[in-house]
């Protein structure tokens, strides 16, 4: 298996920079904190938080769409770090998103074919011939019927939108595929085929995906890895077996706890709920010690002084905790 | 590589009825007859200015003839709109000068529109300082009023049809950069300008291949208003004596030649008067009809 995605210790901070005279307009917002990720060819890695845990920042470093403030981004064997000119042609040329509101992300000004063949054109791959006999291709593949392909993205319903975002993000034949919470804006029907056509992409092409999502029900089905992230640290990471049958983290525990259940019954088969106190802290105010600690019900004294790094407490899985030592 | 069978189930339909620009325009215009006046109005003008020559009774008197048996004669069958100092109809005269105020208004707003247009798009598009500098430039035009600055410009040169057009584009530009400023910068936070950028898509494709279609319906909307502005405006630069010079039959050259004669020769005034006052309205009328159709903000 050959590594297509590593993230070594990645941060991101959103500076305010300098006001005038050199003071500070605003703190500085550490959006992802040394996030480390490794992701193979086929592997299907789920990032799970809720906002504002960096995980959309965390899809945007990969894609080169900002920049890191440190740390080291491998993509499809290259350093991409440092985001040359050439770093992004080659990030461009390996990794493409699909985004989570398929209108917005559809330039209401252009045609199914013209939007699906804007990669191919702006990487200059193949002639005109060539590109419009692979949008043909692309269409079938994401199901699409050929007769829309001279509508405009508001003529589409929400899934068949979707299906437009995801050919275009195959045009390319891409080695990773950014999965920003593809399906958050679509009913729970369409959710399930359009999640039923990644898995059968994934199936086909062996494409490695990152889905960024906060519906842990989505991430079951589709990431054979779960990292869970929470403001802007990874605080839990292994097999979406792991996670979802022994989640360590009170984090992780608490967001379980969090999903909906119609019958009560179906309550004692998920692991059980540990309180939570209190809001969502701001990326701005990151409290010392572990970021969680405020809203944890086991918070010790260690808790609010030492930063926890992640540790094994099993093969393959990743725990940062206190509790676990 | 697998396809998934065509024949499957499809998501769900199209949620929305689609309503087509054709259905929109039509439920606009029944509902808006201003609109359906506007329009009616701004094609007889094209029209006439298209067609001048064949619809004026006297279009030689478009130029320095002189009639002088027949000066200063008021409205009647054979003279429309009566007849001028030296015996031109007056008819005939606004007839041919539709060519020059719609000439000058669609070179004043091509011209305006193309530097504007590309400058309010580089700027909101790159920002920082190179965006910075185009606005703070574009504000110091603004700061000056568009008459007073083209009034300044006409006097530094000899009055004539070309200089009125550079002067007012050269004042009315500033609108354009700031209305395209304004809708890229918005535009650009749009989750298709990420996607250009992960295709590989270049800064230049994004921002004129991608973006600029999207100001389309605003750009039509605003040239259409503009135009009856910028009618207005070379009108009143012909009448301070700064546009076309006589004996060219522009109408503010023709109120200012006929204001002399108030209030005996009311018809060389009223006219061209008219004439200005219908060119504004219906274009404004017409704009705003097609704001409404194209689904513009108000």
């Amino acid at each position: 298996m050959t590594v297509v995605l590593r993230l070594d210790r990645v941060s991101k901070v959103f500076g305010s920079g300098r006001g005038w005279f050199g003071r500070s307009r605003r703190p500085d917002v550490r959006a992802v904190s040394e996030v480390s990720l490794t992701l193979e060819t086929g592997g299907r890695v789920g990032l799970v938080g809720e906002s504002g845990s960096g995980k959309t920042t965390t899809a945007r470093l990969i894609l080169g769409l900002t920049r890191a403030s440190a740390g080291r981004i491998e993509l499809a064997g290259r350093d991409v770090t440092a985001l040359t000119p050439e770093d992004e042609g080659h990030i461009h040329r390996s990794a493409q998103i699909v985004f989570q509101d398929p209108l917005s992300s559809l330039n209401p000004k252009k045609s199914v074919q013209q939007i699906v063949m804007l990669p191919l054109i702006a990487q200059k791959i193949g002639t005109t011939n060539e590109r419009l006999e692979r949008v043909k291709e692309l269409l079938d593949q994401v199901g699409l019927p050929q007769r829309y392909r001279n509508s405009l993205p508001d003529r589409l319903s929400g899934g068949q939108r979707q299906r437009v975002g995801i050919a275009r993000a195959l045009a390319i034949n891409p080695q990773l595929l950014v999965l920003d919470e593809p399906t958050a804006s679509l009913d729970v029907s369409v959710q399930a085929r359009v999640l039923a056509l990644l898995d059968d992409l994934q199936r086909s092409l062996g494409i490695a995906q990152i889905m960024v999502s906060h519906n842990l029900g989505v991430i079951r089905h589709v990431a054979d890895k779960v990292a869970v992230m929470y403001l802007g640290r990874i605080v839990e990471q292994g097999s979406t077996a792991q996670i979802f049958s022994a989640p360590a983290h009170p984090y992780t525990q608490a967001l379980f706890s969090a999903i909906p259940v119609i019958d009560p019954s179906e309550r004692a088969s998920l692991p059980q709920r540990p309180e939570v106190k209190g809001e969502v802290t701001s990326a701005a105010h990151i409290p010392n010690g572990c970021a969680f600690h405020p809203r944890c019900t086991s918070a010790r004294a260690e808790c609010s002084n030492v930063v926890p790094q992640l540790k094994a407490i099993a093969d393959g899985h990743q725990v940062s905790c206190h509790l676990y030592p | 590589m697998t396809s998934i069978a065509p024949s499957a189930p499809l998501d769900d339909e199209p949620h929305s009825v689609a309503v087509g620009l054709g259905t929109r325009a039509w439920a606009s215009l029944r509902n808006s007859p201003l609109t359906v006046i506007g329009f009616l109005v701004c094609l007889g003008l094209v029209v006439m200015a298209a067609f001048a020559p064949w619809i004026a009774p006297f279009p030689e008197d478009a130029g320095a003839v002189v009639k002088f048996h027949q000066r200063l004669q008021p409205p009647s069958a054979e003279h429309w709109f009566g007849t001028d100092l030296v015996g031109r109809d007056v008819l005939s005269r606004i007839v041919m000068g539709s060519r020059i105020s719609l000439a000058t208004a669609v070179a004043v707003i091509v011209a305006a529109a193309l530097i504007g247009v590309p400058l309010g798009v580089i700027a909101a598009y790159r920002g920082g300082w190179t965006g910075a500098s185009i606005m703070r430039i574009n504000e110091v035009f603004l700061a000056i009023p568009s008459l007073v600055f083209v009034l300044v410009v006409t006097s530094l040169m000899r009055p004539s049809l070309p200089v009125t057009i550079f002067a007012i584009a050269l004042a009315w530009w500033t609108w354009y950069a700031r209305l395209a400023y304004g809708e890229v910068l918005s535009l650009k936070e749009e989750q298709f300008v990420d996607a250009a950028r992960t295709s590989g898509a270049s800064d230049l494709r994004i921002a004129f291949g991608e973006i600029l279609p999207n100001l389309t319906s605003v750009l039509i909307v605003k040239t259409t208003l503009d135009l009856g502005y910028v009618i207005l405006l070379g009108a009143s630069l012909g009448f301070l004596g700064l546009g076309p010079q006589p004996p060219a039959p522009e109408w503010g050259t023709m109120v200012a030649e006929g204001r002399e004669q108030l209030p005996d020769a009311w018809w060389l005034t009223t006219f061209p008067g008219l004439a200005v006052f219908a060119a504004v309205v219906g274009f404004n009328l017409f704009g705003d009809g097609l704001n409404d159709i194209l689904g513009g903000r108000d």
